[in-house]
């Protein structure tokens, strides 16, 4: 699981709807698997993402040099592609756990997929 | 990834190998979408919208199984593929199958679609794809499922959503309707 799918996850448990994204994510076990940088598709894909929940969480896990807003002169600093591919599209979490900030509720994370499925009496 | 010029002999090729289901689960509605009609899909949209459809893009697979759709679309050239399902065996199969065809586009993740929803602010996908399970079992949970897993994707989509459908399925008159907002 990347930071790319993470983005996409939130707390669902009856009665969660506040504070309830991004979840916070407890690392056991990642590693780095290489792909391509295409910095044109790498931009395109930051406009489908949710960057104040990204940007949250690359603060949780230690990464400060990422700005709150991206900005046009973001895009022309080869550094920051480069980090920011390695962060999002490289950077594999694959034993952990996923931490709801609002009810604690914990979703694990094994081979890298987070497993989402509540129990029948945390649902409606 | 393949070059721009993939044809559809290529795209079964590549599909043919993968792993399928080693014991479907009959309430899940798990079927194998054989290789050749996949590909035949796929291609048909490549052609006909454009590769764009599915190159550089964010691709969604509702309900993956093996992960046919989702290598698919990786294979068109889709710059991440999130590829969903509730089943573990099945998701231990698509993974088996992400890793052997190279495919680092295609993520996985474990979940109930009618359950799942999107983050706050953008709609994330740019595409979806799914052959959804049909709900011919009309139990409760599972009546109308398709027109969920459509709602949901629509939900969460900016561009288009394709659906394998079974044709007695009265789910067609709603994509109908929503073509038109």
């Amino acid at each position: 699981m990347r930071l790319l799918s993470h983005n996409l996850l939130m707390c669902n448990v009856k009665g969660c709807s506040e504070n309830n994204y991004p979840l916070r994510i407890l690392v056991q076990k990642s590693k780095i698997i290489e792909a391509e940088l295409n910095p044109d598709f790498l931009r395109k894909l930051v406009t489908k993402l949710d960057w104040k929940g990204l940007h949250t969480t690359l603060i949780s896990l230690d990464f400060h040099k990422f700005p709150e807003q991206l900005a046009e002169d973001d895009w022309k600093n080869e550094e920051f592609l480069k980090e920011l591919h390695n962060v999002l599209m490289q950077t594999h979490i694959i034993e952990g756990k996923l931490v709801c900030p609002n009810c604690q509720r914990e979703y694990p994370i094994v081979n890298g997929i987070p497993n989402m499925i509540l129990k029948d009496s945390e649902l409606k | 990834m393949f070059s721009r010029k993939i044809n559809k002999r290529t795209l079964e090729s590549f599909l043919q190998p993968l792993d399928p289901f080693e014991d479907p689960k009959v309430h899940l509605e798990q079927y194998q979408t054989p290789p050749d009609i996949a590909a035949e899909l796929f291609f048909l949209v490549s052609m006909q919208l454009g590769p764009e459809e599915f190159e550089g893009q964010r691709v969604a697979d509702f309900g993956c199984g093996t992960g046919i759709f989702s290598l698919a679309s990786a294979a068109l050239g889709a710059e991440a593929v999130h590829a969903f399902d509730v089943d573990t065996d099945c998701l231990a199969i698509a993974a088996r199958n992400v890793e052997e065809s190279g495919m680092t586009a295609v993520e996985l993740i474990q979940t109930d679609l009618l359950v799942w929803t999107p983050p706050p602010s953008e709609k994330p996908f740019d595409t979806v794809v799914m052959n959804p399970p049909f709900g011919a079992q009309e139990t409760e949970t599972n009546n109308g499922i398709d027109a969920k897993f459509i709602e949901k994707a629509v939900e969460s989509c900016s561009g288009n959503v394709y659906v394998l459908l079974n044709g007695k399925s009265r789910v067609v008159s709603f994509i109908c309707h929503c073509k038109k907002c």
